[in-house]
């Protein structure tokens, strides 16, 4: 488009020419073309002389391009920067981090000792009823997510009920069921509590409560128990503490107990499965105070929690020592362990609105983005797991009907399935869909289980599902191929179509009749050990 | 608009292509940002493995990166053959002559090994200027700016402006799909290359292929191995292990609904190939990657902006017979690409580095290497199926036989395969990769019927082997139609799925809806190799994985 070569010129004619051009464009092209062409230092300076004269560019501005390529450069350079390794990583976010209250309290059998040296309560600005409080009523503290109440808030009040109804026959004393809960416009939620047992619903609303904050929630929770704030929103109670305490073994809910207990000072039985009140001889010198002797504590709150291989149980007690109280007995409670009382719109109850001043310190940390994830599945600590694969194929539905047959009819089980399953287009009908999910996937990706029966169906054994399921005990392959990896790992392997075989597998199962031999000789299969 | 992070030049992707061109920026003294989306550079990239110097070229990598050739490459290449095969029958020709013209010299590479060793010199060398490497970081588009393209947004980080932005991301380049300049959209403009390294110690390697502990071998495959699919085989010899591999027109794979695996098995278990392995056949690894074909889509203006596309990004990939030149254009490119940053530095059209550019390849003759023009006369003639059809028919005919198998002709042919210019015009057809190698295997080959005893791995343990970080719950293909018509290409041509194969990316199912049965596509992108076979083949919406997520390549 340029009418002007400038490779036709020398510089000085290139200069006269440009004299008379006043087109910004055609100069730019001219420079370019030079550029492109000989590309002399001072033909670009001819140009931009011009661009200058006519206004297009200031003094100065344009030009580097003097640089031949190849040449070096080095040198006309400043170093501007650190290594940009570092820096560009982003700035160090703030740690939220808390004084030094984040200790858990011990969970052994007894309450730690206060050794005064480990003892979270030295910074306490609020220590009372170190010996002879008072305590009394049974706390719950509601969760609450979207505006409704968590499940597990009311089977905790259920459970709440029924415990505190049998404390009063128990013990003829009328103790309470207090619920405490927190958030933006909670006071109907508050109002529900008491639908589902509570004779006491204490709130908090503010808006910046809206989700779950570690430290505000702690701080209010704690000031709640402690009965601080006005004479109005006090008055109901003339105790110290809360005799008992549960939260629910919910994510915040656990964050939450461990804080709130250190507050108070005392101790903490996390996820538990059980509760019941009873008295308890004690005869530990620490607890009892004199050697020798025997001491019986009432009204001790007995918290039975899963060992970690989920068929036995501890019970934890919270057991004051002498001159030392631990008040409330707290517990955090695995959701589904209990059952909510009835829901009865007509129950009489007291809903209490907490007063306090929140400190805008508290809120230093804040939550910009949330995303609900889907509830999830847990495959773990159970002691058989049906896995099915793709060998399904031919009629998944029909296929995962049969593995959830067996599952029921073991006691304890549950059924997984493959990568191959997950990803797959298999139309599943409405009743089965929700077993197709990412969330029951076992291997290298997805879960890592070790019940002590796994029977995998149609599974062909890939590594990445072995890592993911070869540490449990027996493991039985039912699969119509006898080369399928999965006879290399297996215990037991059945070749068959897992479309017969697996009835006669539930079949057998429910007739108490677990001879695997039996199941895998019947089908015509083979032992492989 | 946001004040952001900005560097004079940002180079996206650390193969040859974006180290050259950061090299050279950081010699020039420009502040350049590199960002490379594997842990390490190389862990993403896969090639064949010859890296060639020309000495036509106005750079070459050893003019860049001192030292590149002792500790970045594997063995220099002193042999060259390529063999027609006819089933049994095999005619060798030595290739020397097609080889050491223009060659400077030419070495094997693994890219895991040359790619990590580059980045740390360019990080070296881009530190000095105020900027550096940055690796897990995936560019995934332009910045704009009123509708101009003015830097790149990250997975990783937030956007970064510059002056300069080198795409550099090679095949399947997000940017230069995000700029408009490259689509995804036909198979012909595309190869798909697979390939295994297998272990063999250095001193197995002299004794089998017959050369000295500095010397190297490698050898070409074309002719009816691979039934009708167009392409063909190679095999190099490194330090200490064999680069296998075969390379085919995308199209074509589709058309024949050929296995990728099973094209390379075919290769591998060919009796030709028991004289260099044995029964200790041990994969390390399997790898595959499309590769553009430069003669159809080499981009004749690869700029946008201040964006410049280099190497594959910009289709500068040259496979011309049994030539496959992607490396050594991409160093080419990426070099000229930062000159002409730094000659047309201060020019306020920011378009002006891009025109530069793209003169100095015109004018440094790599374009016509890439677009030769006389491929573009000879595949209007060749390429079309009518006159396809006429030369294969003759060809088959006795007296086509005839006219090849004559001793004259024999001659001819060395020579015509030994020429750059002949070579260059081989067009594209069955004619050219099958119909006449085999032909010339048939009637001049020798009988060869070694007993072959490699057991390649299956599918399955090729996948087991490798080794990823899968990106759990945020798969990076996600598949738009799964009907298979539109999508079911990518059953096959996916070099990790198989029809019948329930552990690949892509499977078919026979899903029963209602009644009625139907056949659908399923996709899982856990055991996905990056190849970008399935953005052209099937109707995805298809990305790379986030930084450092994904397969990680050892060997490369
Ligand atoms: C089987 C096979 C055989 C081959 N044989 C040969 C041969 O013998 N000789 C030869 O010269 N060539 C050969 N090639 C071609 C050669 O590999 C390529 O042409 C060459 O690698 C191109 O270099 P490049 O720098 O343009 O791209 P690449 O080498 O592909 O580098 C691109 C880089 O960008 C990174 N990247 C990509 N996207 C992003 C993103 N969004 N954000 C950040 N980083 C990103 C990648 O991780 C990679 O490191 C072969 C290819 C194949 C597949
Ligand atoms: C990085 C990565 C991570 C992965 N992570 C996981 C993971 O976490 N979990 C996982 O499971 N997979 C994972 N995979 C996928 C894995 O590789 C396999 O693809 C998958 O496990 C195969 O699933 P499958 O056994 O159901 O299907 P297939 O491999 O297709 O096997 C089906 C089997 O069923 C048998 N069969 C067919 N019909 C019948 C019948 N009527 N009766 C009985 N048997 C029959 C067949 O013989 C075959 O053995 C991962 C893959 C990769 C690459
Ligand atoms: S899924 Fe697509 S990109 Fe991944 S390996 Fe298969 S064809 Fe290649």
């Amino acid at each position: 488009m340029t009418e002007l070569d400038p490779d036709d010129h020398t510089v000085d004619e290139l200069t006269e020419k440009l004299e008379t051009i006043d087109d910004v464009e055609e100069l730019r092209g001219i420079l370019e073309a030079e550029q492109a062409g000989r590309d002399r230092k001072t033909a670009h300076e001819a140009v931009h002389r011009r661009l200058e004269a006519i206004g297009a560019e200031a003094a100065g501005e344009g030009d580097s391009g003097g640089v031949e390529e190849g040449t070096e450069t080095e040198g006309e350079y400043e170093e501007t920067k650190e290594d940009v390794g570092e820096e560009a990583e982003g700035e160090e976010v703030e740690a939220a981090t808390e004084d030094d209250e984040e200790t858990e309290p011990d969970e052994t059998d007894e309450p730690a000792e206060d050794d005064g040296l480990s003892h979270p309560t030295r910074d306490k600005k609020h220590v009372r009823a170190l010996a002879d409080g008072e305590y009394a009523d049974m706390w719950v503290f509601c969760e609450t997510q979207g505006g409704e109440l968590l499940e597990v808030s009311k089977e905790m009040l259920g459970k709440a009920r029924r415990l505190m109804d049998q404390f009063a026959d128990d013990y003829g004393d009328e103790e309470r069921v207090v619920a405490f809960l927190m958030g933006d416009d909670c006071e109907g939620l508050a109002e529900e509590c008491i639908t589902y047992g509570a004779d006491i619903a204490v709130y908090h609303d503010d808006e910046r409560l809206e989700r779950f904050l570690h430290k505000p929630y702690t701080e209010i929770s704690s000031h709640m128990a402690r009965g601080e704030g006005t004479v109005e929103s006090t008055d109901w109670r003339d105790y110290d503490k809360p005799r008992y305490i549960l939260f629910p073994a919910t994510n915040n809910g656990r964050d939450l107990s461990a804080k709130v207990q250190a507050e108070l000072d005392s101790g903490l039985a996390s996820d538990c499965s059980d509760l019941f009140i009873e008295e308890n001889e004690v005869s530990n010198p620490v607890k009892t105070g004199e050697p020798g002797v025997k001491k019986t504590f009432e009204k001790v709150l007995h918290m039975k929690r899963p060992d970690f291989s989920g068929f036995e149980y501890s019970t934890i007690l919270c057991l004051d020592n002498p001159g030392r109280e631990f008040h409330p007995q707290g517990a955090s409670i695995i959701p589904g362990s209990f059952d909510p009382i009835e829901r009865d719109p007509d129950r009489d109850g007291l809903v209490i609105e907490h007063d306090m001043e929140l400190e805008e310190d508290w809120f230093r940390v804040e939550i910009t983005e949330y995303d609900q994830l889907e509830a999830g599945i847990d495959l773990t600590g159970h002691e058989v797991i049906v896995c099915l694969g793709r060998g399904i194929a031919d009629d998944p539905t029909g296929g995962m009907e049969l593995g959830l047959d067996l599952v029921d009819a073991f006691a304890d089980a549950e059924l997984g399935i493959t990568r191959g399953i997950v990803t797959s287009s298999y139309q599943f009908e409405g009743h089965v869909e929700e077993y197709s999910k990412e969330e029951r996937q076992i291997g290298e990706t997805g879960q890592v289980v070790a019940p002590n029966l796994y029977v995998a169906a149609g599974v062909s054994g890939a590594v990445q599902h072995k890592v993911g399921m070869d540490e449990s005990d027996t493991i039985v392959a039912i699969n119509t191929d006898t080369d399928a990896r999965i006879r290399d790992f297996s215990d037991y392997f059945v070749e068959g179509d897992l479309f017969a075989v697996l009835p006669r597998l539930t079949d057998a199962v429910e007739s108490g009749e677990i001879e695997l031999e039996a199941v895998a000789d019947g089908s015509g299969g083979e032992r492989d050990d | 608009m946001t004040e952001y992070e900005h560097y004079e030049a940002v180079v996206v992707g650390c193969g040859p292509g974006g180290a050259a061109a950061a090299a050279r920026l950081a010699d020039h003294g420009v502040e350049t940002l590199v960002l490379e989306r594997g842990t390490e550079a190389g862990s993403k990239n896969v090639s064949g493995g010859l890296i060639y110097a020309e000495e036509s070229a106005p750079y070459t990598i050893d003019d860049l990166f001192e030292g590149f050739r002792e500790e970045a490459g594997e063995r220099p290449v002193t042999d060259y053959h390529i063999h027609n095969i006819a089933e049994n029958s095999v005619k060798t020709y030595d290739l020397s002559d097609l080889h050491e013209d223009d060659t400077d010299w030419c070495d094997a590479v693994l890219r895991r090994k040359m790619d990590s060793w580059l980045e740390r010199r360019v990080h070296e060398k881009t530190s000095e200027t105020g900027g550096g490497v940055l690796t897990n970081v995936r560019v995934n588009g332009l910045l704009r700016d009123g509708g101009e393209i003015v830097g790149v947004t990250c997975d990783e980080l937030d956007p970064i402006k510059a002056d300069l932005i080198v795409g550099a991301d090679g095949v399947n380049s997000e940017l230069a799909r995000d700029a408009g300049l490259m689509d995804w959209e036909e198979p012909d403009e595309w190869f798909q290359g697979v390939k295994a390294v297998v272990d063999m110690e250095p001193d197995v390697i002299d004794d089998r292929f017959d050369i000295e502990p500095d010397e190297g071998a490698a050898h070409l495959f074309s002719g009816d191995l691979f039934e009708d699919v167009r392409g063909g085989g190679f095999l190099y010899t490194n330090e200490d292990s064999l680069s296998i591999g075969t390379v085919f027109h995308l199209d074509s794979l589709v058309e024949q609904e050929a296995e990728p695996h099973e094209l390379l098995d075919a290769l591998l278990t060919h009796p030709l190939l028991a004289q260099w392995v044995r029964d200790d056949y041990h994969e390390r690894e399997y790898a595959a990657k499309l590769v553009p074909d430069s003669k159809k889509v080499a981009h004749e203006e690869p700029y946008r902006d201040r964006l410049v596309l280099v190497g594959d990004a910009a289709g500068q990939m040259q496979a011309q017979g049994p030539i496959i030149k992607g490396m050594n254009h991409a160093v080419t490119a990426g070099a000229l690409a930062a000159d002409a940053f730094v000659v047309t530095r201060g020019n306020t059209d920011s378009e002006a580095v891009g025109r530069r550019y793209a003169q100095m390849l015109e004018k440094s003759g790599t374009m016509d290497k890439l677009r030769p023009r006389r491929y573009e006369i000879s595949r209007t003639l060749g390429e079309r199926d009518a006159v396809t059809n006429v030369v294969e028919r003759v060809l088959e005919s006795p007296v086509g036989s005839v006219a090849i198998g004559n001793p004259i002709a024999n001659r001819l042919l060395k020579r015509a395969y030994n020429s750059p210019f002949l070579v260059s015009m081989l067009p594209d057809t069955k004619t050219g990769y099958v119909t006449l190698p085999s032909i010339i295997g048939e009637e001049h080959g020798r009988s060869i019927h070694w007993e072959n005893e490699i057991e390649p791995p299956t599918l399955e343990e090729r996948i087991g082997d490798l080794t990823y970080d899968t990106d759990i719950g945020n798969p990076h293909i996600e598949l738009r139609d799964e009907s298979v018509e539109a999508s079911g290409a990518a059953v096959h041509a996916c070099p990790v799925s198989a029809e019948d194969f329930g552990g690949g990316c892509y499977r078919s199912e026979t899903v029963a809806t209602n009644g009625s049965e139907e056949t659908l596509v399923s996709l899982d992108t856990q055991p996905c190799i990056e190849c970008g076979t399935c953005a052209v083949v099937a109707d995805t919406d298809w990305e790379h994985p986030r930084g450092g997520k994904g397969v990680e390549y050892r060997e490369g």
